[in-house]
């Protein structure tokens, strides 16, 4: 257990608790002998940087005066232990993300939420996951020690439902992993729904005022860059520091899980139609989780009406604050422009058949499309 | 004429078919160096966009008077688009909706039904040593009923193709992408015993996809379903793969299942609460339309509604329409979530699920889902019920097969078929 921040002021508190797992000595190339039925799962090396990035954020950034940073729990796996020194100087070896301390972790980091109901709780995991078409289990970095492979696995539908009896009113969870469904699960229904906590009411019905955010819908894969920090990570973060903002009371701009949800959605468009983390079934505009220093950003996405034109158009965007343009033909072009009035324009080389009006718009976040007319 | 807004759908995709998408709109000022969103002044309007003949008068949304807006459309898919508009006075803004999907399907493929071959017979064709079609679609019948725990028996044999049935189109030599309006009838009297139908599609001879298809389900014009198709390439091992979507048509109730299948209960509601919605749904209660009730009972299940102003309505779709599997799933699903452990209702809702389960596959994928967490709901809460843990090995392997975005069944044959057979 290795927990940071931790302060027993009264009052209300955010809570965090972040899982990373990259080290899995009974998955495919392992320290130990590997599980007969290790599905092809293997190390990984971002999981460990995305959390560690999501600690540093929650560490150095979180800011929320409703609610101020009161502990955060973190469990990593590496091959070798990671250390952190946090923003009070407390210096700690960061335990390993193995069953049995995700179970005393996950107590703590209950109890204290549990202390007042105005308190945020916050759970992040990053590793690996599968799914069984309903549920997702989030894989421990134990995962295979036993017969059962699942044994060491957190059953993400099974733990929501437990955190249902946590007084924490304000609750989100932000899921970085795969949810491909494992036949091992299909012919085993109701495989070790353990939560780490006390059982919970199944009945419970979640209104969708404590959202799931998953890194990739139902059936799907996550994805990340070996040893970089995982694209929905990245988009978090982003969304966190840069535009996932309302104004509530129209004081001060507030990151909110919905919000959150509507940023990351626009950052990881792939724009094939089929939405990587859809963002919908939530209501609101949510709680507060941070707020922003200074005026928020926009994700812009800025697309021509003929895409013919796109190989020839040089894109580019200008504000009072700056200017930016397109280095390269991605198209839509995905761009951060502050808040407020934006002029956008895309120029061609003389001689051109295409032609198109320099666009004067406001944006609002967390994020805009704008539309190119070429004539 | 006050400020408005009119919503097209642009040129680079169709919006086919034309959706009901659901627009926000708040005022935008300035508020000190700050901006600041005002309170909307339309959540979740629905508005018509896409399709054939363009936009009419329901694409057109009037606005109290003129100035900034940020205006967020929401697609049916999920994805959303949302952009700031300056709206002048007596100016009518034409607004560009891009199509959701960069993938889009030529209009000029669709052929209708009364153009395509002759109505003939699979087995015919075989018989006289016919080439495999690169693709063919045909309409085969459910002649009994075939409970879930029989699925892979009934697959087999439509896969072995002994059987007769209408061949909808056949071609030698497919392109990538394939438009078809779909056959469709007038079916008099569903309370009275029904035939089910499903498409199959197949390539090189191989059955790749059933899609439930709701025979009788009759639209405006008749013809209330289209059939489209693509696949990556030609050649290869991705010729044979054919991604297959079938539309309804109906841009109420297309849009209302498209949401509804991604659980977004409360877009589905906004759209079914419309005018243009509690005129639709009328009309096939009027029509006596089993499927679009299905929809409305799987809205109902999901929505936080009280469990008694529709019990009556659903126990009725149940016991009227004894082949519609999708019936007893939505009002077990309504039950379980208002009833306790070992209480009367949870014992109503195990046997509906069960009676579905024996009934067969239901027509939405919603309700397969349903199916699948309803069950696995009542096995968490008692482990020991072996009969709810077989039905739930039993459903989760066909779960595995089906498409998880498409509204109707769309059951993936070899997947299905290279499952470990439970024992």
């Amino acid at each position: 257990m290795t927990t940071f921040r931790l302060d027993h002021s009264e009052g209300p508190g955010t809570h965090v608790f972040i899982v990373g797992v990259g080290a899995y000595p009974h998955l495919k190339d392992g320290t130990e002998q590997p599980h007969p039925k290790h599905r092809e799962m293997k190390q990984l090396t971002s999981p460990p940087k995305s959390a560690m990035a999501m600690l540093e954020w929650v560490d150095r950034t979180l800011n929320n005066p409703q609610a101020p940073l009161k502990s955060i729990e973190v469990l990593i796996s590496e091959p070798q232990a990671l250390t952190y020194t946090d923003a009070n100087g407390l210096v700690a070896e960061i335990a390993a993300a193995t069953w049995n301390n995700f179970e005393a972790s996950v107590e703590a980091w209950f109890e204290r939420a549990n202390a007042d109901s105005d308190n945020v709780a916050i759970f992040y995991f990053c590793g690996h996951g599968i799914g069984d078409g309903v549920n997702t289990y989030l894989l421990m970095e134990d995962t295979g020690a036993k017969k059962d492979l699942l044994m060491s696995a957190l059953h993400l539908s099974a733990f929501r439902v437990a955190m249902g009896a946590c007084k924490a009113q304000k609750q989100v969870y932000l899921i970085d992993a795969c949810r491909t469904v494992d036949l091992a699960t299909v012919f085993t229904p109701f495989m070790p729904a353990q939560s780490g906590l006390a059982p919970g009411n199944v009945f419970e019905v979640f209104d969708g005022s404590n959202p799931v955010l998953y890194s990739a819908r139902q059936g799907e894969q996550a994805f990340g860059e070996p040893g970089n920090v995982s694209d929905f990570t990245q988009a978090l973060l982003e969304g966190l520091t840069r535009c996932a903002v309302f104004r509530p009371n129209g004081k001060h701009w507030a990151v909110s899980p919905q919000e959150l949800q509507k940023a990351i959605a626009a950052l990881m468009d792939d724009f094939s139609g089929k939405p990587q983390c859809p963002a919908d079934g939530i209501v609101g505009t949510g709680f507060q989780i941070h707020v922003l220093p200074g005026p928020p950003e926009v994700v812009v996405h800025v697309s021509l009406d003929n895409e013919k034109a796109n190989a020839s158009a040089e894109i580019s965007y200008a504000t009072k604050e700056r200017s930016g343009i397109r280095m390269d033909k991605a198209h839509p072009w995905r761009t951060f422009i502050p808040c407020g009035q934006c002029f956008v324009e895309a120029q061609f080389a003389p001689p051109s058949e295409f032609n198109t009006t320099t666009l004067e718009t406001t944006l609002y976040p967390p994020f805009q499309n704008i539309l190119l007319e070429v004539e | 004429m006050n400020a408005e807004i009119r919503f097209e759908s642009s040129s680079d995709g169709l919006l086919e078919p034309a959706r009901e998408l659901l627009c926000s709109i708040w005022p935008l000022y300035p508020d000190g160096e700050q901006l600041a969103l005002g309170d909307p002044i339309f959540s979740d309007r629905t508005v018509l966009v896409g399709g054939y003949p363009p936009e009419s008068e329901e694409s057109v949304i009037e606005l109290p008077r003129a100035g900034t807006y940020v205006v967020e459309l929401r697609y049916p898919n999920g994805t959303a688009l949302r952009s700031t508009i300056v709206v002048l006075g007596g100016e009518r803004y034409r607004y560009l909706v891009p199509s959701p999907k960069q993938q889009s399907f030529k209009n000029s493929a669709s052929v209708p039904v009364a153009n395509v071959v002759p109505r003939v017979l699979s087995a015919a064709l075989k018989s006289v040593g016919l080439q495999a079609a690169d693709l063919e679609i045909k309409s085969v019948p459910q002649k009994d009923v075939v409970p879930l725990k029989n699925l892979r028996e009934f697959v087999t044999e439509i896969n072995s193709s002994s059987r007769e049935n209408e061949v909808i189109a056949r071609i030698l030599t497919a392109d990538l992408t394939f438009t078809r309006i779909l056959p469709n009838g007038l079916v008099h009297g569903f309370r009275d015993g029904y035939e089910r139908k499903w498409l199959a599609i197949s390539s090189r001879g191989k059955v790749q996809a059933l899609v439930a298809y709701p025979f009788g389900w009759v639209g405006k014009n008749g013809n209330a379903f289209t059939l489209f198709m693509n696949r990556l390439a030609k050649d290869g091992v991705e010729a044979t793969k054919w991604s297959v979507y079938l539309k309804l048509m109906d841009p109420v109730y297309g849009s209302l299942i498209e949401h509804l299948t991604r659980r977004d209960v409360q877009s589905s509601v906004g759209i079914s609460q419309s005018l243009r919605g509690q005129a639709t749904s009328a009309l096939y209660e009027k029509e006596d339309n089993p499927f679009a009730a299905a929809a409305a009972a799987y809205l109902f299940a999901l929505n936080r509604s009280d469990l008694e102003s529709g019990r009556e309505w659903m126990g009725n779709l149940c016991s009227r329409f004894e082949w519609l599997p999708d019936g007893p799933i939505a009002l077990g699903w309504k039950l379980l979530r208002n009833g306790r452990r070992d209480s009367e209702t949870w014992h109503e809702a195990r046997k509906l699920f069960i009676s579905s389960f024996e009934r067969g596959l239901p027509y939405y994928t919603v309700g397969l889902h349903i199916l699948v967490e309803a069950l696995t709901t009542l096995l968490m809460a008692d482990p020991s019920d072996k009969e709810v843990e077989g039905l739930l090995m039993d459903v989760r392997a066909i779960d595995v097969a089906c498409v998880r975005d498409e509204p109707f069944i769309t059951f993936q044959v070899p997947k299905f078929l290279g499952l470990p057979v439970k024992h």
